[in-house]
């Protein structure tokens, strides 16, 4: 009984929520709820006058083994204490604990057992493949060869200092380190190898492969939150020189630009490499297919020692096989001509040879239009199976066609979305280096978005996936219970990929076209990229620069699509059509004035849903002299009435059903069969979130209304923005029609 | 009747937000916690403009052992350290929570029953007689002499500055004052923090003598003054500074102080002064520096001489002192780090046998283990005081409670309370005098952490010692209690009505569970420990606290810091099912790889829907394993081997459990296996399982042996308010009744 009575009252508490308290400060400052603006970071949203960020260079030196399919290596990182606080640890990201027999992403996930149940997917769940992953820590010492002392904490390691690391400080130390590389078919991951029964050969796609300095930043410290497998990385912006040695018949791709071709590469491949750089209108393929077909027999023993440069990246990754077939051609940009590249095994062709430069290539300008000029020298695409994932200037992508090279349009759609998206990442979070393992949204949801405009304006026919408000339509219609708020941390996200994707490339789009419109939106956004390329912004630092550099105060905004779950559902709830009496009465005797429920007596039936009975009448009196206050001059009572006289009033009544307020957009169509469209800010909605009433003056008769009829604002229920209301066919009649 | 469906509605809108799906349990704190700055870095250290003021004060002061009045007169020198300019400075007042008309016995609520005790009906309605508490201000005046202007608010007194004291100016001036030393059993509740007891065998009076004088209000970059009235449970947030005090009393009273005593030769005999240096030397066990007899002796003589003795205390946030006729006195040296401390305690005969064994002893422990989690303990002695029913800390002094019986026996029950009172209120030397928290605002920073080091204290040096506050178990009758009269940790201590169930018990529990099942003593220690030496003689906040936890640490607890820390929310896992699987031993379905076992086919094997799941008696139900086609493994062409995957799991136990969190707080899963063979395992999952499903979750575990039974939380780790719902099979609970019939049958 007791139970009975709570569950009621919850059903209840909602709805009276929203009957009784029908003010929830919508459109109030966002205020306490985004962190307080000091000298790091600007009430503006931009870098402060004291921002800083810390640096963390690396020299590495690396050997992959193709024999048992295992790294090993040594680095040097030198890290710049730019903060004004005096550290006396460090600490690392072991991203490879994650494959650890006892790692924390096994002990939670959630797991249950079917009737029946595939080999791969309870291997998977219960951990059955006797993977020993995971780092091997050699060692950790100062540059003269002392022991560091260190504690490892799953997938952290703290390294004590041997003295208080001061501001302006550098400290070098050098770590050595081994572990055996995943089979991503099997136990997954963001990197690892690919093998090829056919050849007996492997593709090797390797990142997150050498402890890592975390973030120390002005707002969370050491950003050293565990990593689970989810929310991504967190990685301060250096420079690196790395050489990785690897068989003798691999051709390799990495982050950073190749120092030493002479070494590594053929006269041949050398010189369709300079031909690449000069090649702005098609690739020039470097390594062929039938030169990859050739190595993939090799096999060889000997080996080589590839090196490569990067300035200012966030990463390092790199992807290298016997199989791979490499093409290239140079982008202008700005004053820049990076390579666009890509690297594929045999199986991604033709598919690869013929989209996937291309599409780096698409990406890069597009990106560059809406953000800043692409940095780097090289922007390279990996072919690797069922897959996509980003680092700095390379990226790992799935899109492979049938085994007889044939390729459906789906395939194609979908290898040339997943280009555009990891070659996007770049721009976020590569360049713009939000704290990924926080903020999910600040580099999915934002590449998500201009992958949406790079693909409208590059790929016309492709099928847009994420970024129109339609599309979003499902998701937003759906169960709450597993919805949550688009600030929320990614480890915590149920519907990662609608929300943190998603929602939020639909919630800028809408942003772009139906609130602020492209010309406002786009300065702001790439105000906001400009401020922030080589920096770490944070959620707030982006809200407060999208307002700066418009003057269009967005919180109400924020505060809907960010913080909350509700939705679009604006129901007309009654349209009255009303015009002047024509009855001069009221002017003339000044004392008569028309009683209430006049009107109502006069054509009670009229609030109805449609037009069919005509206007109600309703009369002009003349202003009492008590209304004008302290002023002597008086309106032109009869210029008004003249001026309404005949006109077609439209009472407007809606109501705000699913939480969100937006703008509103009506379509009127006239009689005549003429269309016209009226923009109302969202601001509409500012003193009644609720409803709202209004009263618009035509010319014409109107047929018929539209809340907005180009769908621009995710409105799940369309039904009910229309007046009058057109019957909905049952599903039987769908049905019969079909 | 609208209205009081709105009441209705609002009373039970709290309770059922906590049953709706998701309420953030695992997301950062963010915008909860103050945003870091230049004063306080992110990492919970203090932060590169990190500033703080200081208060020296040079005070004569003279107790009357006639009239008990207090008459001082004090120099201060106010340091502004900080980057703001100051046009007044703002003073406690202290006293005058016992003056007439005080706003503590306005706002204090109260009723009557229909017998009342004399002494509860004083206390609430203030009937004693003629004491008027409450200081007289006799002048405040600059160092020329010249009056400046000041206005009391009650417990605060404002001094306006001739002109603004800029960064980095100092500023001194005068204040002469008096005030009549309560009598701490006729007096209220609130002022018994200090005051005096008074001895009607011999007529003589033990003073404790506390909060005697004007001190400084805290000015800091978080609240600015912080000059909070003082009500009587919120207490004290005092800066740091250098004190010398002229302490004038009757010439055969013992006076213990903070600080150190510089004219030895002014106030104590010959033979004092020999023993004293004995006890400089004496590591292994107190030397009695003034014994029993001597102050038998001291009780009858009465002198109507002074003497003045003079102290000196550096660094220090606050100054106490005791004094009295009646005093034993003891004291030895105690090696911290390379430094000599010397733990002292003064007693009343009346304090014995007890005092001389166990208070010097405790002083001892209490500094040596408070030193290993913290800091070395930097002040040159610490003092236990013997007063009735008190236990109340200053810097290197405290007034604690444990007296014997009459005759001279000693209830074990007393003896620990004595011994956990002194480990308590030395430990406080540590939270709050030297790591240096807003005690007005924030209880727990200072009681809830030194509980939680008394606890590890105690451990380590009294294991036959009952542990009251620590051990999560006994949080448990607390935490399953009426949440009507909770508060969560984070509610300023003068709004908090379960005080000691809170800011002292729950706050150290929670570090306990934190340390013991949470992180780990090694990850915890570490991170404890820097927060101790980052804030050490500085001032803390709570959020300086959560934040060096993680970043010393690398492990992200905000989670924890909601739950127990914001939250009222208690630990109630509850296993809501558990069921026992084995994969079917059908090897048609490996080699005939297009027939899959159709769903509902375990139901009609006999297992499924008719299956018994509340216990193991059923045996296993079988399911299948099938090969995985080609879509599950997209475009990658290796394929795992499906018979090695199959072969693995044959014959093994699989248990897949459903629990339910039905207290609200998130907490790591603790699992007890006990196999048939009677062998028991325990595994360990963090709370991060439920991070997104905050309220049930399953998970399949894989076993070779067949298991009997399963526990959750076996050790009692997790203070989980409801322990029949964590076991499986259910232990049948006796009933009520079944209990009483067997007591009687007893």
């Amino acid at each position: 009984m007791i139970k009975y009575i709570t569950t009621l009252f919850i059903g209840m508490s909602l709805i009276a929520h929203a009957q009784t308290t029908p003010w929830q400060g919508k459109f109030e400052q966002l205020g306490q709820i985004l962190p307080t603006p000091n000298e790091f970071r600007t009430g503006s949203g931009s870098p402060g006058p004291e921002y800083w960020q810390q640096q963390a260079d690396y020299v590495i030196t690396a050997e992959l083994n193709d024999e048992n399919q295992s790294i090993t290596g040594a680095e040097t990182i030198t890290y710049h204490n730019n903060s004004p606080d005096v550290l006396t640890y460090l600490w690392l990201q072991l991203d490879q604990n994650l494959f650890d027999a006892e790692s924390n992403t096994g002990k939670t996930n959630n797991t249950s057992i079917q009737d029946s149940m595939t080999t791969k997917q309870i291997a998977g769940d219960l951990d059955l493949y006797d993977f020993d992953g995971g780092y091997k820590i050699k060692s950790v010492k100062d540059v003269n060869g002392n022991d560091l002392k260190h504690f490892v904490n799953a997938t952290m390691m703290r390294v004590d200092l041997p003295k208080p690391l001061k501001r302006g400080e550098t400290y070098s130390f050098k770590i050595e380190w081994s572990y055996n590389i995943n089979d991503r078919m099997k136990v997954g991951g963001r990197s690892g190898l690919e093998y090829f029964p056919e050849d007996k050969n492997y593709v090797y796609t390797i990142a997150q492969w050498f402890p890592r300095m975390c973030v120390y930043d002005d707002l969370e410290g050491w950003q050293h939150k565990q990593f689970l497998g989810r929310s991504e990385f967190a990685t301060v912006f250096g420079n690196y020189k790395v050489k990785i040695t690897t068989p003798a018949d691999h051709i390799m791709a990495a982050t950073g630009v190749l120092q030493n071709p002479k070494d590594v590469l053929t006269a041949e491949q050398i010189a369709r490499y300079e031909k690449a750089k000069t090649s702005f209108d098609a690739p020039v393929i470097i390594a062929t297919q039938q030169e990859a077909i050739q190595r993939e027999k090799s096999k060889s023993k000997e080996k080589k020692t590839w090196e490569f440069h990067a300035e200012d990246v966030r990463d390092f990754a790199f992807a290298t096989s016997r199989k791979f077939i490499w093409d290239a051609q140079a982008v202008k940009i700005g004053n820049n001509t990076p390579l666009a590249m890509s690297f594929y095994p045999k199986e991604g062709n033709p598919l690869w040879e013929r989209e996937s430069t291309k599409a780096v290539k698409n990406t890069l300008v597009t990106y560059s239009k809406f953000t800043i000029d692409y940095p780097y020298p090289v922007a390279i695409s990996v072919h690797a199976a069922s897959i996509g994932m980003e680092y700095p200037m390379i990226c790992f992508n799935f899109g492979r066609p049938n085994k007889d090279g044939s390729y459906s349009d789906n395939t194609k759609w979908r290898m040339i979305g997943v280009i555009v998206h990891e070659v996007g990442h770049n721009f976020f979070p590569m360049i713009i280096n939000n704290d990924e393992r926080e903020t999910t949204w600040m580099d999915e949801g934002v590449n998500s978005f201009v992958q949406y405009l790079t693909q409208v304006e590059n790929y016309k026919d492709m099928p847009a996936r994420r970024g129109h408000a339609q599309g979003i339509v499902p998701y937003m219609k759906g169960d709450k219970s597993t919805m949550r708020p688009l600030m929320t941390s990614g480890e915590q996200v149920v519907q990662i990929g609608n929300e943190q994707y998603n929602k939020a490339a639909t919630a800028l789009n809408i942003l772009r076209e139906a609130v602020m419109g492209p010309e406002l939106f786009d300065h702001a956004f790439k105000e906001y990229a400009q401020r922030w390329a080589f920096k770490h912004p944070k959620p707030s630092d982006f809200f407060r620069t999208m307002e700066d550099a418009s003057a269009f105060d967005l919180d109400w905004f924020w505060r809907g699509w960010f913080y909350t779950t509700d939705h679009v559902d604006v129901s007309v709830d009654q349209v009255r059509w009303l015009k002047l009496r024509e009855d001069n009465q009221n002017l003339e005797s000044k004392s008569k004035k028309v009683t209430t429920g006049d009107l109502a007596s006069g054509n009670s039936g009229n609030a109805s849903k449609d037009f069919s009975n005509g206007p109600e009448p309703f009369s002009l009196i003349e202003t009492d002299g008590r209304l004008y206050g302290e002023f002597l001059s008086r309106i032109d009572d009869k210029a008004v009435i003249n001026k309404m006289k005949g006109k077609n009033f439209y009472e407007v009544t809606l109501s705000n059903k699913g939480g969100l307020v937006m703008p509103v957009i009506i379509q009127w169509s006239y009689k005549d069969g003429t269309k016209e469209i009226e923009h109302l800010p969202a601001e509409i909605w500012r003193t009644n979130e609720q409803r709202i009433t209004k009263v618009f003056v035509k010319d014409k008769e109107v047929s018929s209304i539209i809340i907005d009829p180009l769908e621009e604002t995710a409105d799940i229920d369309t039904h009910n923005n229309m007046f009058p209301k057109v019957e909905q066919p049952s599903r039987f009649d769908q049905f019969r029609k079909n | 009747m609208k209205n009081l469906l709105g009441l209705i509605l609002i009373a039970i809108a709290i309770p059922s937000f906590a049953q709706e799906g998701w309420n953030s349990k695992f997301e950062q704190l963010g915008q909860q916690l103050p945003t870091p700055n230049q004063y306080r870095s992110a990492s919970g250290a203090p932060g590169y403009k990190y500033w703080q003021q200081q208060a020296d004060y040079v005070i004569d002061v003279e107790l009357n052992d006639e009239t008990h009045m207090i008459i001082g007169k004090e120099t201060i020198t106010y340091t502004n350290n900080s980057p703001d300019q100051l046009k007044y400075l703002w003073l406690q007042l202290d006293q005058n929570i016992l003056a007439e008309g005080n706003t503590t016995d306005k706002i204090k609520t109260n009723s009557l029953g229909e017998n009342v005790s004399i002494d509860q009906l004083q206390r609430d309605l203030d009937l004693y007689g003629d004491y008027k508490g409450g200081y007289t201000i006799k002048s405040v005046k600059d160092l020329v002499g010249k009056d400046l202007p000041n206005f009391i608010n009650a417990t605060m007194m404002r001094v306006d500055l001739p002109k603004p004291l800029k960064t980095g100016e100092k500023y001194s001036f005068n204040i002469e004052w008096s005030y009549p030393v309560s009598d701490r059993l006729n007096e209220r509740e609130v002022g018994r923090r200090g005051g005096m007891e008074y001895f009607p065998a011999d007529d003589n009076y033990v003073y404790g003598i506390t909060h005697w004088f004007p001190r400084m209000c805290v000015y800091d970059d978080y609240e600015g003054w912080q000059n909070k009235q003082f009500l009587g449970q919120g207490e004290f947030t005092l800066s740091f500074g250098n004190y010398k005090v002229s302490i004038t009393v009757p010439a055969d009273h013992i006076v213990g102080s903070t600080g150190e005593l510089q004219n030895p030769q002014d106030v104590l005999s010959k033979k004092e002064i020999e023993r004293f240096e004995l006890a400089k030397k004496s590591y292994d066990k107190p030397v009695i520096i003034a014994t029993q007899d001597e102050a038998i002796q001291r009780e009858k003589s009465k002198s109507k001489q002074k003497k003045t003795w003079v102290y000196k205390a550096d660094n220090v946030r606050d100054f106490a002192f005791t004094s009295s006729r009646r005093f034993i006195w003891d004291a030895q040296a105690v090696k911290l780090g390379g430094k000599t401390v010397m733990a002292m305690s003064y007693y009343p005969k009346e304090g014995n046998p007890l005092w001389e064994r166990e208070s010097t002893k405790a002083v001892k422990n209490t500094i040596t283990t408070f030193s290993k989690y913290t800091i070395d303990y930097p002040y040159p002695v610490a003092i236990s005081v013997h007063m009735a029913n008190i236990g109340m800390e200053y810097p290197m002094i405290c007034f604690n409670g444990g007296r014997p019986q009459p005759d001279g026996t000693i209830p074990d029950r007393t003896k620990w309370a004595m011994i956990g009172v002194i480990v308590h209120e030395v430990g406080h030397n540590f939270f709050p005098m030297i790591i240096n928290s807003d005690e007005r605002q924030w209880a727990w920073l200072d009681e809830g952490f030194d509980t939680f080091v008394q606890y590890l204290t105690q451990v380590e040096h009294y294991p036959d010692m009952p542990q009251r506050r620590g051990p999560a178990e006994a949080i448990v009758p607390y935490m399953m209690g009426d949440k009507e009269t909770q508060r969560p940790l984070m509610t300023s201590a003068e709004n908090v009505i379960q005080y000691g169930s809170e800011q002292y018990g729950k706050a150290a529990t929670a570090l306990n569970i934190l340390r013991e099942t949470v992180m780990g003593p090694e990850l915890f220690d570490k991170a404890f420990k820097e927060y101790a030496e980052r804030w050490a003689f500085k001032h803390p906040k709570p959020a300086d606290f959560f934040r060096t936890m993680e970043d010393a640490s690398g492990v992200d607890l905000d989670w924890f810091w909601r739950g127990w820390f914001y939250s009222t929310d208690n630990t109630d896992v509850s296993v809501d099912a558990v069921k026992w699987y084995q994969v079917k031993k059908d090897e048609t379905t490996l080699e005939n790889k297009g027939t899959m076992v159709k769903k509902g086919d375990l139901a009609t094997a006999g297992a499924g829907e008719g299956h018994n799941s509340d216990n193991f008696n059923d045996g296993p139900q079988p399911f299948s394993v099938i090969p995985a086609d080609a879509s599950f493994y997209g475009e990658f062409q290796n394929r795992i081997d499906d018979k090695g995957v199959i072969s693995k799991l044959e014959n093994k136990n699989l248990y897949e459990i459903t629990l339910s969190n039905k207290g609200g707080l998130v907490m790591p899963v603790i699992i007890e296996w006990t196999y048939k063979d009677g062998t028991k395992e325990i595994e360990r999952i963090p709370a991060e399982i439920w991070r997104l499903n905050e309220n049930q979750i399953k998970k399949v575990f894989v076993k070779d042996k067949e298991v009997v039974n399963i526990v959750i939380d076996p050790l009692k780790e997790t203070a989980d308010v409801n322990t029949d719902d964590n076991v499986f099979p259910r232990v049948k609970q006796a009933s009520k009744f079944d209990e009483l019939r067997k007591k009687g049958g007893k």
